[in-house]
């Protein structure tokens, strides 16, 4: 199957465009999980992807692993089997595919309790408080031919900061998704820090309010009477360290933290 | 170890029938040991650390990354000279290398080493949990691990309520977690609750905010911790960029910038330990050595066979430990780079019995599935 490279060179990105070269393509005959491929140049990976993605071990660990990341460690084949359904109904559609993901999670949600990895947990509290990162698509977007700014590059200096860096991820795998694995003094500590140092300075200018706080609980929580009951030594503060009080305790809750 | 009173009892009766020699023995056994492993990450030249002298084919192979000046250790090998701490302690039998040593893995890439010199196993991936946390397990040693990193090693992984330590960049108020610590509750929320009793247990040191990447503070808690009694019994640290394929250096350069952090590491550790450094043993991990052969790049590629710095006060004698396969190129894995005659899992599992006071040959059933491993602890250590 090679013969595959990029096109790049010092001016433009490294993930831009691939091309086939016949002259690199190692030619004859292939095998792949028992499955002869006769030499067809360029047309040969794409038949061999094909048939690695419709393999029903691969439906079945892309859907164990789907499950994993959204339901529990360790998922049961009743958690499993309608994902892996709805991949065989509806042909890998995505969209499909994640719906019968999202279904399970709702029906699991009250007895298994994942415990989010630090980046989820962020991205929760960002919308839970309508924070002012991550930083729209616009504000994102710069040309490579400058560097960053501070503004842009705030995010992933944070994931970095609460353990869970973009660019650190341990390959082949990735980061993992079992919960144990990010539980540890310092990795919880990480997220006292952020949410009573760091996050405080992340609420928008009109969101500061006490009253703020309690309709978010309430739009999020069955027990938001109980979370507020916790807060309310601190309800008439609205400086940086009032809210790092307030936030400290909600954000590290159990039903939060998701656990 | 923990003086119950069953241990205090059997210690007792010995003393009773026995003279003068044994209960000198059990009071050094009743002294906490400890346990420090540093991972070399990105390969770390075995050759670069621990030359071999005067060896023809390597001065002709590695033109541009021979060292002018080694310190010397013996006739055979000598010591780059950024690892001065080791010639220091060499000196006083607090030294030792072993050398042309490996993890049994053969192929190149840092991925699976990497994961393999964590788990002890064969097959990249399939175990989940580290060496030093199943030796620790099966030792009965919970709670007493303390990594210097921010996610917790998969080497110290497979026992619970280990520490670890790499301070956040601001203080947080004790207030914080005392507020929340109450709600939770049940089963499934142990994990969390033994983790804040461990957050909260910390001594002060531990708390105060400090840049992580100074390694020298780092390492200056990890003596304190270590030094206490009751303190964690392993440390592990954590260093990369050991991977040098081009500019690698000599007496300079990438691989002696690496070499010079695991220095420092060493020499803070030897300098806070005090006493406690008699009761310690120092060692590194990496996943491969790297090739004889210099690249165009005067670099080296993905090797082999490597070497382990062994440094404190447990190790038997200053020495080179090693079965020398030679350089010459019949004698070469693959015809390339340096073999390993010794599977340095042995020597991890003879360290781990004599820090954790194990029989070597249960360990090697309970951490490494009763692989041929030889006790080298009498070769090696102090017992």
């Amino acid at each position: 199957m090679t013969g595959w490279a990029q096109k790049w060179d010092r001016k433009n990105l490294e993930t831009g465009d691939i091309w086939f070269d016949q002259e690199m393509h190692q030619k004859g005959d292939k095998v792949v999980l028992g499955v002869k491929y006769k030499n067809d140049a360029k047309r040969e990976l794409a038949k061999v992807i094909h048939d690695l993605a419709t393999h029903p071990i691969c439906i079945k660990f892309v859907s164990t692993k789907l499950c994993r990341h959204f339901i529990t460690d360790e998922p049961t084949d009743e958690m499993i089997n309608p994902v892996i359904e709805a991949w065989n109904k509806s042909n890998g559609s995505l969209i499909e595919i994640h719906k019968a993901v999202i279904t399970q999670a709702y029906k699991y949600n009250e007895i298994t309790h994942k415990f989010h990895p630090p980046e989820i947990w962020l991205m929760q509290l960002s919308r839970m408080f309508d924070l002012n990162i991550p930083l729209s698509f616009e504000k994102m977007n710069y040309t490579f031919k400058s560097k960053p700014n501070n503004r842009q590059r705030q995010l992933s200096w944070i994931l970095r900061e609460i353990g869970h860096s973009p660019y650190r991820a341990k390959q082949p795998n990735g980061w993992s998704d079992l919960e144990v694995d990010w539980v540890s003094p310092e990795l919880l500590l990480r997220r006292f820090w952020f949410a009573s140092v760091e996050l405080p300075m992340l609420v928008k200018s009109g969101n500061r309010s006490h009253g703020f706080i309690l309709s978010c609980l309430k739009n999020n929580f069955e027990d938001h009477k109980n979370m507020a009951s916790l807060i309310d030594n601190f309800r008439f503060g609205t400086s940086d360290y009032d809210l790092g009080q307030k936030y400290g305790v909600i954000c590290n809750l159990p039903g939060v933290l998701k656990i | 170890m923990n003086c119950t009173r069953r241990n205090f009892l059997i210690g007792g009766s010995t003393t009773l029938f026995l003279s003068g020699y044994f209960p000198k023995i059990s009071f050094a056994s009743m002294q906490k040991k400890n346990l420090i492993i540093i991972s070399l990450r990105g390969g770390m030249d075995g050759l670069t650390a621990v030359p071999v002298i005067g060896d023809k084919r390597l001065k002709k192979l590695r033109k541009k990354l021979i060292l002018e000046d080694v310190l010397n250790l013996n006739s055979d090998f000598g010591l780059h000279p950024k690892l001065e701490i080791f010639h220091k302690l060499w000196q006083k039998n607090q030294a030792a290398f072993v050398h042309a040593t490996n993890i049994p893995y053969t192929g190149r890439s840092h991925f699976d080493g990497q994961n393999l010199m964590e788990t002890g196993a064969h097959i990249p991936y399939k175990e989940k949990t580290g060496w030093l946390g199943r030796g620790l397990l099966a030792s009965n040693i919970i709670g007493k691990g303390l990594a210097i990193s921010l996610p917790m090693p998969l080497l110290l992984r497979g026992v619970s309520q280990n520490n670890n330590f790499f301070p956040s960049p601001d203080f947080v108020e004790t207030k914080l977690i005392d507020q929340i610590y109450n709600e939770f509750k049940g089963e499934h929320n142990e994990l969390i609750k033994s983790t804040l009793d461990t957050i909260r247990q910390r001594p002060l040191s531990m708390q105060i905010a400090t840049d992580s990447d100074d390694r020298k503070k780092l390492a200056l808690e990890a003596a304190k911790q270590l030094k206490d009694q009751s303190g964690p019994r392993v440390a592990v640290f954590d260093l990369d960029g050991f991977d040098t394929h081009a500019a690698q250096g000599g007496v300079d350069g990438a691989h002696a910038d690496e070499l010079e952090e695991v220095n420092k590491i060493v020499t803070i550790l030897h300098e806070n330990l005090g006493q406690a450094f008699d009761n310690t043993l120092i060692l590194t991990l990496t996943e491969f050595g790297r090739t004889i052969k210099q690249n165009g790049g005067y670099g080296t590629e993905h090797g082999y066979g490597s070497a382990i710095l062994m440094a404190g006060g447990l190790l038997k004698k200053s020495q080179v430990y090693t079965d020398w396969p030679g350089l010459k190129k019949k004698e070469l894995f693959e015809g390339r780079d340096l073999n390993s005659t010794i599977d340095s899992r042995a020597v991890y599992n003879s360290a781990m019995s004599v820090c954790f006071n194990q029989d070597p040959e249960f360990l090697r059933k309970e951490v490494f599935w009763g692989d041929e491993l030889p006790d080298l602890s009498q070769e090696l250590f102090k017992i």
